[in-house]
């Protein structure tokens, strides 16, 4: 969406106002029911969503049940190994077959009349089956697949709609990234763990921009940074490790990041082992110095619509009302590092972006009062720092210092596209 | 230490109602007292896993606690502006005897009514909620009884949970 003059379409792009100086969003976008059931139903029921890490299912007949946009889904892996994102939903009469969070089965039985399936949906079992007419047949009665799944350096995405570019494609821009997320673990995958849950009171939203706002970190968190600094805890100390210094990107396709400076893990944990130093020389042993350094470097990464990447956790954003939010930030486990080093970095994640951490709850606050301030109805919303000073890439990417608002900038062109292509006749 | 360890209900008891009384009256630093240096603080998600290995709600070592009750004294602590007002309710105390000589168990039930006030109509004000739980103390005796290790497991630990910045 070029820049230069008012891209103010009709309907849903109108919603996004875009010209060379000024960038607005209208508050339309966080408080109208119209406008979330059209989210839920362009954004999440149609394009991808992340739904799972590979090392969540990694053993034959793993399951982990998830949600995609309003449609529950069981994530499997069959005996073979294949991956099969399932609706959570019975072939009979559309009850929802499995109640677990997590757990191993090669078969998912429905509770009400006992309709059995295989984990990879075909339906194997129907008691009394007798009972239905001549013709009657299971082999059109699998569960039914969900149209797109596939992966990335372990991230399992899913599409409900067939017609969606490749997983390759939609990740291209943010991939380099997703890669530098990956590598931080030394000759394998990271292993997922159970995730913190928690909830908020406001839009989905608010936690996609907040994840990459450079801009609030030292106002919303001074309470905590300041704690730290008092208790000589460096944060970002290590900047010198980042060749850029601090910055945000924009990318086509929503996606973001916010970048800074490595975290040295200083004074952290006084019973733990401080193997960071460590960890960082045999990182530059197997990838070089320059990549070492970009490994390490604090890294936010906001893949659309609905997760970031983060040093020490997967964050998963889920909506589940216009007002109402559900987070699922998973810790992770690297390979090939001592285990105590990882639970320094358990112990580091928990203690800032927890459900109890000193971190996030502030974030949350404030999710809860822009949701209140919406009340009012005021019909601009301000997105316009740093816009004159970005630079553009010839591949649409967008980069800015640490405190611009080009991420977000970046979510609500896409979001505007996607919002808007129906009505465009797609 | 001689046969110490032995702590009747009643001490117990209150022991318990003086760390309630001092989370409700927000008198924090005393409450870190009521620790040992080596003593944590645990919430966890799965109630019998590693700790150092599984995601927990809440992990805290002597250094942590310390920072959350100077967080907590911080003007601009936004998660806790205006601030949680608690009610520690304790009951179904039972004590048996510690692993160390000079340990005792003890196990009892809480719930933690918390409402912040402000505001109410604003979204995330006003709202009284209760966290019903399950504790397990290990206590020392240290010149007094110290806590030695205070697990605290949530009936809704699987649930989203919502701004849980007050001390539970
Ligand atoms: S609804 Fe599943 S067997 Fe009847
Ligand atoms: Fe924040």
């Amino acid at each position: 969406m070029a820049t230069q003059q008012a891209t103010t379409q009709r309907g849903y792009a109108e919603l996004v106002e875009i010209t060379d100086k000024t960038f607005r969003v209208s508050s339309r976008v966080y408080r109208e029911q119209e406008v979330f059931e059209r989210e839920i139903a362009e954004i999440f029921e149609k394009t991808w969503v992340y739904v799972g890490h590979d090392s969540e299912i990694a053993q034959p007949g793993d399951y982990k049940t998830a949600q995609i946009g309003r449609y529950p889904i069981i994530l499997t892996r069959d005996k073979d190994g294949a991956v099969y994102a399932l609706l959570n939903v019975c072939r009979h009469r559309a009850n929802a077959i499995c109640r677990e969070n997590y757990g191993n089965s090669q078969n998912f039985r429905c509770p009400y009349h006992a309709w059995t399936y295989r984990n990879s949906g075909e339906l194997i079992g129907v008691p009394d089956g007798g009972r239905y007419p001549e013709g009657f047949s299971t082999r059109g009665l699998s569960l039914i697949r969900v149209a797109k799944v596939d992966s990335y350096r372990g991230l399992i995405f899913a599409s409900l709609s067939a017609d969606v570019p490749e997983l390759d494609e939609h990740l291209s821009p943010v991939k380099e990234h997703v890669d530098l997320w990956a590598d931080r673990s030394i000759g394998g995958e990271h292993k997922v763990l159970h995730p913190h849950r928690y909830a908020y009171l406001g839009n989905w939203k608010f936690q996609c921009e907040n994840g990459v706002d450079g801009y609030h970190p030292g106002i919303v968190h001074e309470s905590a940074f300041s704690t730290f600094g008092e208790f000589g805890i460096g944060n970002f100390a290590a900047r010198d490790l980042v060749k850029r210094g601090s910055i945000s990107r924009g990318f086509p396709g929503g996606h973001s990041t916010l970048e800074g400076g490595a975290r040295d893990g200083r004074g952290v944990g006084r019973g733990l082992p401080h193997r960071a130093e460590e960890y960082q020389a045999r990182l530059r042993e197997v990838y070089g110095d320059d990549r070492a350094q970009e490994i390490v470097s604090n890294r936010h990464t906001f893949i659309f619509p609905n997760v970031f990447l983060f040093d020490e956790l997967v964050r998963i954003i889920q909506p589940i009302a216009l007002e109402y939010t559900e987070v699922y930030s998973h810790p992770f486990w690297l390979h090939g590092v001592p285990d105590d080093f990882n639970t320094r970095r358990l112990y580091e994640g928990t203690r800032q972006l927890s459900t109890t951490g000193m971190v996030n709850p502030s974030d949350l606050e404030m999710f809860a009062a822009n949701q209140t301030g919406l009340h009012a109805r005021m019909e601009w919303l301000v997105l316009d720092r740093g816009m004159q000073r970005e630079e553009v890439a010839p591949n649409g990417e967008r980069m800015g210092n640490y405190s611009d608002e080009v991420p977000q900038r970046s979510l609500y062109r896409h979001w505007a596209q996607v919002m808007a292509r129906t009505e465009a006749g797609r | 230490m001689v046969s110490t360890a032995r702590i009747t209900r009643q001490e117990a008891e209150d022991f318990l109602y003086e760390e309630a009384r001092l989370l409700d009256e927000r008198d924090f630093f005393p409450w870190l007292d009521l620790f040992t240096e080596d003593a944590i603080y645990w919430i966890p998600i799965e109630e019998h896993s590693d700790p150092t290995r599984a995601t927990s709600i809440l992990w805290d070592d002597a250094q942590l606690r310390a920072l959350r009750v100077h967080q907590l004294a911080h003007e601009r602590n936004f998660a806790q502006s205006p601030p949680s007002r608690t009610v520690h309710s304790v009951t179904n105390v039972q004590v048996s005897p510690g692993d160390a000589d000079n340990e005792a168990k003890v196990r009892c039930n809480l719930v933690v009514y918390e409402v912040r006030s402000g505001d109410h109509r604003q979204l995330g004000l006003g709202d009284l909620r209760a966290l019903p739980a399950k504790c397990l103390y290990v206590l020392r005796y240290e010149e007094r009884w110290r806590i030695a290790h205070k697990k605290v497991v949530l009936i809704n630990r699987h649930m989203p949970l919502i701004n849980l910045s007050f001390l539970i």
